[in-house]
């Protein structure tokens, strides 16, 4: 919403004011502004001028001698360039939308000045000819003596208006400066209709109430087509229209000031008009010279069965207003948001109307508007007039809303001692009605404030609070009880695994978008099972719900590649399904192929989980044989469990991999769903430990090659001896002295006891016992 | 035997004083106190002097010079060895500014650091973190928080939605109602986490942003408490005194809603391209709980009140590193990420 400073000063005086000033406040206590256009530092040295003599130079262009200030010789090649016409002219010097004018040459002859199309003058869109100016005005004159050329405009956010129908127009904000500077709010003056009351209505039927409140109706004749005053022309423009002609130019010009949208129709294509929704899907040619589809149940306008409007958004092309136009229908109306705003989505077509219905108008506008538009056209055309008394059919739904409340909720919900009279004489300044019970007030909102905006007591706590100031509310902490957060097992194990992976595993925390990438998955082969779709996509590549984190790791791994030769890269993310969301964490390790690169990534990878899990429990993680997975080799990978239920996967990538990059590395990837670790609990114990000295017993067993480690080593530990305070494994060795069917696989005892030294023969009797053991199980020391 | 043993007295004296390593100092004392030595010998032999007198005499004084002998051998023996363990030190100097050969340093997100940092704030304030979904129905995003069917509010965030009839959430919101359902007031909470726009990307509009959402929760909850809440998280956040503004903004889930600026920090309030020359930075939208927002999460709107805040966690990382393109947040580059150490 663009906002003269200008027009405001119709309504309210704030002449005396400075721009920047008046944008602050309303920033403060209304609407967010976004800046301010000052037109003095666009244009400058702009005149009004005759044009005194003309000379053809060549078949286009003019030699004029050009009164203004003074007389100046200009080259023109406007078609209507011609003697005793006034214009507007720039003086050498001037400045036109920020470019200076100097003295040039225009077609072999030198020119003073310019004389200007509208624009060129920046007063319409209009560049066929000259602009013209009606004959009264004296040349001479600087522009801003004639209209309000030198005007400020602060732009106005529109988002911050949502929820406020009463400040899409001129006079809305007027009110609000008025109610923030204390300043009389000027009457809002609008065409008297008594005299007119003898004639007869003019026919209209509203046929769906529910969907158009009130209808008010102007048929008007004597109309000539013609363009519009120089300073409704400057104030459109300022406020973003083009002004096309007198009667487009003041619905729009009214629609600025009021927030109410007209329509005016040729009067020749209406005699009847019916408001009702369309029965059927229809094909329908709007006035911008589109063939639109519009569905059933769409509100339309027309002239008894035939549309002639899409009530609320946008006219027809056929009863559109033409340069013969002598006489027109005027449509003031009221119609329902919710089905003007579904029907702009169903169009794709916003307008500067549609926008304004959106927000719930005040029907009490509708016949404002009318008479507002009678009475500025009867201003500049006294020869119009009315065929038919000005018709108003109205249902309105809305009454103004009643607040009950009292002087003490609205402090205390403030937090500030505002005294009685200050609320009360804010929610005055607003319109609204207050009465006083002792504490208690009984507040009736404006009409302009009761479609939807204004509705219960924190409504008016908010107009009291943004009026007085949020800035003059002196801060105070609440006063609470004193409580302790409750503790949140997500957040903690998260950040505990995070800190683990980054400063003890030197890996490198990545942040992703939940959805795939499907050119990617598709250059790696890979196809999420049943994932979820978009209805909308943010572009054809990104169509689905991420299922699991694998190709996302794997695509930063492939872009990092082409800088890095080895990272470890993880994330905590999103993985999704049609009707479930878990959170996984997924690690991915990238090296420089070597030997059994992919086995060491496999237990780098294996330790790493081990480590994690020992971290939050003082349990280890356990695995089995892998399940199948595309992207995984199944050779070198297994499954993740969690009480003997798979619960991720860890492993080297398929070699498939290996022939879409350049660089020969080794990738591993292990993703694991983070319910495993939420809901780990660690118990917190300590053991004594032994004070007396501990022997260290190494044993180095054979074992075959094809039984598998975790049987074996089952068998090893199923030896139970008092004195065995821990186990490790210290080496694995496979050569030539063993032969090439065997591991050995040495075992690091730790033998002590918490009461006494050992003695030789505790050492002998342990060693002589676990031998046996070994030979029951058929195994031999190496 | 008196020359004599001044003989062997004075020998020991130039040897001593030319003895440089605690190895010299060892063998005089061996030459001159040990079994084989002079003075041992003359020791031995006193027995041969037949005066009582002459031989009490003689044992004394050999027994003096033995003593004044050891003593000199100690003090020497300590002058030496510190000089040795000196000399040994100075032959060892090292360059200190030899460069080391460091491993791969692993780094976090800077979400996840800024995040912690502000969540350490609130929990400090009595906060409690909760979670919500990314994927969530409209009842949470939108009707839980008094956004009906077709509210112009609706078009401000422009929604992803997903064949199984669910959105992405569009603001950690979603867990107001969320957590109304579970706890009972005086309810403190913080909802951090992602959130998605559906608006075309570029360097300041990313699809997916953090957001840190803020309720609380009690009696007699007013705007006055606000402020002064949001006043200082945000100090604590940037670590001094903000200056912060409030000014009307509208959001259906408070009443009255605010959007609170903070004095832009790059231009210090002059104006600059950052802050659009308005020298402000729009932070973080708050405001009272609506009291239908209340009733979905079945807390009496005629009993308690509250207020809720929105941060902008992407925003503030962004802010807080000067880093001017979004897109750099989620694309997993190396030269983007380990900065974050
Ligand atoms: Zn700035």
């Amino acid at each position: 919403m663009k906002i003269s400073i200008k027009w405001l000063n119709d309504f309210v005086k704030i002449s005396d004011l400075n721009p920047e000033e008046i944008s602050a406040l309303l920033t403060m206590k209304t609407a967010e502004t976004e800046g301010i256009y000052r037109k003095s530092d666009f244009y400058s040295g702009i005149m009004t001028a005759k044009i005194l003599k003309t000379v053809k130079t060549d078949d286009k262009h003019f030699k004029c001698t050009v009164l203004a200030d003074k007389e100046y010789n200009v080259i023109s090649g406007a078609p209507n360039t011609k003697e005793g016409l006034k214009t507007l002219f720039v003086k050498p010097g001037g400045y036109l939308n920020e470019i200076k004018i100097a003295e040039k040459s225009v077609a072999g002859e030198v020119s003073s000045g310019m004389l200007l199309s509208g624009k060129e003058a920046g007063i319409n869109n209009d560049h066929s000819k000259l602009f013209e100016l009606d004959e009264n005005f004296q040349a001479g004159l600087d522009i801003s003596e004639i209209c309000d050329y030198n005007d400020s405009i602060i732009e106005i956010d529109n988002k911050s208006l949502t929820h406020r129908p009463d400040l899409w127009g001129i006079y809305g904000f007027a009110r609000e400066i008025s109610a923030i500077f204390k300043r009389p709010l000027k009457n809002f003056e609008v065409f008297d209709s008594s005299s007119e009351e003898s004639l007869p209505e003019f026919p209209i039927e509203i046929r769906d109430k529910k969907l158009c409140y009130r209808y008010v109706g102007a048929a008007v004749k004597n109309i000539k087509i013609v363009q519009s005053p120089i300073n409704i022309q400057v104030r459109l423009f300022h406020t973003g229209h083009t002004p096309k002609n007198i009667i487009v130019d003041l619905t729009n010009y009214v629609m600025t000031e009021l927030g109410q949208p007209l329509h005016a129709f040729d009067r020749n294509h209406i005699e009847k008009i019916v408001v009702d929704t369309l029965k059927k899907e229809t094909v329908y040619n709007t006035l911008d010279k589109v063939k639109r589809t519009l569905p059933s149940n769409t509100l339309m306008i027309q002239n008894n069965e035939k549309p002639v409007a899409v009530a609320g958004i946008i006219g027809g092309e056929d009863s559109e207003i033409s340069d013969s136009t002598d006489s027109i229908f005027l449509e003031s109306a009221t119609f329902d948001a919710n089905h003007v705003r579904k029907s702009t989505v169903i169009m794709g077509l916003r307008t500067d109307s549609s926008a304004r219905f959106e927000k719930s108008l005040d029907p009490e506008n509708a016949l404002k508007g009318a008479l507002r538009f009678l009475y500025l056209l009867k201003k500049i055309h006294p020869e119009a007039k009315l065929t038919h008394k000005v018709t108003d059919i109205n249902y309105n739904p809305f009454v103004r809303n009643i607040i009950h409340t009292d002087y003490p909720f609205i402090r205390r919900l403030i937090g500030e001692r505002l005294d009685n009279q200050t609320i009360k004489s804010i929610l005055e300044s607003l319109e609204f009605e207050v009465k006083e019970d002792g504490e208690s007030v009984t507040i009736t909102a404006p009409t302009f404030r009761s479609t939807k905006d204004i509705s219960i007591r924190e409504d008016i706590v908010e107009e009291v609070s943004r009026i007085y100031g949020f800035d003059n509310i002196t801060p105070v902490l609440p006063a609470q009880k004193i409580s302790v957060p409750e503790k949140n097992k997500m957040n903690e194990t998260d950040n505990i695994l995070k800190d683990i992976l980054t400063y003890s595993f030197s890996m490198n925390e990545t942040d992703s978008h939940p959805w795939y990438d499907n050119k990617f998955n598709k250059k790696i082969s890979y196809k999420p099972q049943s994932p979820v779709e978009f209805k909308n996509p943010i572009s054809n590549d990104n169509t689905y719900l991420r299922t699991s984190m694998l190709p996302t790791m794997l695509k930063f791994a492939f872009e990092n590649l082409k800088i890095y030769d080895s990272f470890s890269l993880y994330e905590i993310g999103h993985i999704f399904s049609l009707n479930s969301e878990e959170r996984a964490l997924a690690i991915i390790l990238v090296d420089k192929k070597s030997k059994k690169g992919d086995e060491a990534q496999f237990f780098r990878l294996k330790s790493i989980l081990q480590n994690l899990s020992r971290r939050l429990t003082h349990e280890d993680i356990s695995f089995s044989d892998p399940s199948p997975h595309q992207m995984i080799n199944p050779s070198i990978s297994a499954d993740i469990l969690l009480n003997k239920e798979s619960c991720g996967f860890l492993g080297a990538l398929h070699p498939q991999i290996n022939s879409l990059l350049d660089k020969k590395v080794n990738i591993s990837y292990c993703e694991i769903n983070m319910k495993f670790f939420y809901s780990m609990a660690k118990t917190e114990s300590f053991k004594m430990f032994s004070v007396y000295p501990q022997t260290l017993l190494d044993f180095s067993i054979l074992k075959p090659k094809e039984e598998f480690y975790s049987d074996f080593y089952a068998k090893v530990s199923s030896f139970k001896h008092s004195l065995i305070k821990d186990i490790k494994v210290i080496s694995v060795y496979e050569g030539e002295n063993i032969g090439s069917n065997h591991q050995s696989i040495t075992y690091r005892f730790t033998i002590g006891s918490n009461e006494r030294t050992l003695s030789a023969e505790d050492l002998t009797d342990f060693q002589s016992k676990f031998i046996s053991h070994l030979e029951s199980n058929n195994y031999k020391l190496r | 035997m008196k020359k004599r043993l001044n003989d062997f007295h004075n020998a020991f004296l130039s040897e001593i004083e030319a003895a440089l390593t605690p190895e010299q100092v060892r063998d005089i004392e061996i030459k001159y106190l040990g079994k084989k030595s002079d003075i041992h010998l003359m020791l031995k032999n006193i027995g041969t002097i037949e005066n009582p007198d002459e031989k009490r005499e003689m044992g004394k004084i050999i027994n003096s010079t033995r003593n004044e002998i050891q003593k000199i051998i100690e003090e020497k023996r300590e002058i030496v060895e510190k000089k040795s363990i000196e000399r040994k030190i100075s032959e060892n100097h090292m360059d200190w500014s030899m460069p080391v050969f460091s491993a791969d340093e692993g780094s976090l997100h800077p979400v996840t650091i800024v995040q912690r940092e502000v969540e350490s704030i609130l929990t400090g304030m009595g906060f409690s973190i909760v979670d919500g979904p990314e994927m969530e129905t409209e009842y949470y995003n939108f009707e839980a928080l008094n956004i009906p069917k077709f509210h112009p509010a609706r078009d401000m965030q422009d929604t992803f939605h997903l064949v199984n009839n669910m959105i992405m959430r569009t603001h950690t919101s979603n867990c107001q109602s969320r957590s109304m359902e579970k706890m009972k007031p005086p309810l403190k909470i913080i909802a951090p986490g992602k959130c998605f726009r559906y608006e075309a990307l570029d360097a300041s509009h990313e699809t997916a942003f953090y957001q840190i959402e803020g309720l609380l929760v009690d009696e007699n909850i007013n705007i006055s408490n606000l402020i002064a809440v949001m006043k200082i998280l945000l100090s604590e956040i940037f670590r001094r005194d903000v200056k912060v503004r409030l000014r009307p903004g509208y959001f259906p889930f408070v009443e009255p809603g605010f959007e609170l600026d903070i004095n832009c920090l790059i231009c210090g309030g002059a104006g600059c391209r950052t802050c659009k020359n308005s020298g402000w930075l729009e932070l973080m939208p708050c405001g009272m709980v609506h009291p239908n927002v209340l009733r979905y999460g079945n807390i009496d709107p005629e009993k308690y009140n509250g207020f809720a805040f929105g941060l902008g966690l992407t925003r503030l990382v962004m802010m807080r590193y000067g880093i001017a393109d979004i897109r750099l947040l989620n694309g997993g580059d190396l030269r983007f990420l380990k900065q974050f150490r």
